[in-house]
């Protein structure tokens, strides 16, 4: 027969195998995303770099754009996978309801639009980072970061301090993010 | 159960099938994922595959992905099982002691 106390432990040793194991897991399937987010940003702030007065028409048709491929691709990869990866791709709508909400009642100018949303996504990874996995704080912290110092500090070069810095970061904490 | 399942009550093998186990039902690992997982050499982890294999609680798929081969495996039925019974028969253990 098993001791009461060899067994409590074994208990904990499967839980944190278990939660070590999720957390890789999450991390993976939260990957393609970062590839696609990351890619949608290039595209919309080089976009708007190039053409700086059509940054209503650029930036929504490229943050639509990695909506539409970020939920196709939960789709594509929901087959018998847990159903969190769909709340992925919804939490992203949601997102961009609560912006359109914001934006109505707050009008912004075409730059603190721009950093906005590298904003909002720190601080989004920051916080379900502290749920889920510390990986995620140092994202959204890094992302903050560079937002504000190419808000403050590149003011001509903004756009393009987002598309090459934003977007890389995020392919790269994609990448990161697939190697856990 | 009068006691715990010999094949699960072992420390690596328990801690595959535990790292094994919150993956969805179709998903399968890569060797070289559950190697860093479990934090074990790769010739330990081989031969612990090959008990739990033959055991049927997983099922190992070896295969090639650009031209480099690949070993995959996934908890089976019974696999799942066999750890649920051995997570109840341990908490079971600590229940009653805590009662008594």
């Amino acid at each position: 027969m098993l001791d009461p106390s060899e067994a409590a432990a074994i208990l904990r040793s499967a839980e944190i195998s278990q939660r070590q194991s999720i957390e890789t897991y999450r991390y993976n399937r939260c990957a393609p995303h970062l590839y696609i987010w990351g890619a949608a940003w290039m595209a919309g702030y080089l976009g708007c770099a190039a053409n700086p007065g059509r940054f209503d028409t650029i930036m929504p048709l490229a943050m639509w754009g990695a909506i539409l491929a970020s939920i196709l691709w939960s789709i594509a990869g929901a087959k018998g996978a847990h159903k969190t990866d769909w709340r992925i791709a919804a939490s992203f709508l949601v997102m961009w309801i609560f912006t359109y909400s914001l934006f109505a009642i707050l009008p912004p100018n075409p730059r603190a639009i721009a950093a906005y949303f590298p904003l909002l996504f720190s601080a989004l990874y920051a916080g379900v980072g502290l749920w889920i996995g510390l990986r995620y704080v140092a994202i959204g912290a890094a992302l903050a970061a560079a937002t504000l110092c190419g808000y403050f500090l590149l003011k001509d070069y903004f756009f393009v301090w987002m598309a090459l810095f934003g977007g890389a970061a995020l392919i790269l904490t994609g990448v990161w993010l697939k190697r856990a | 159960m009068e006691q715990p399942d010999p094949i699960i009550h072992q420390p690596v093998r328990l801690k595959i099938i535990a790292t094994l186990e919150p993956f969805p039902r179709t998903e399968k690992v890569e060797f070289v994922k559950l190697r860093k997982l479990v934090g074990t050499s790769e010739g330990n982890l081989s031969l612990h595959l090959q008990t739990l294999e033959q055991s049927g609680y997983l099922t190992i798929e070896k295969d090639f992905a650009d031209n480099k081969p690949r070993t995959r495996v996934k908890l089976s039925r019974e696999g799942r099982q066999a750890y649920s019974l051995y997570i109840e028969f341990l908490r079971e253990i600590v229940a009653d002691y805590r009662q008594n």
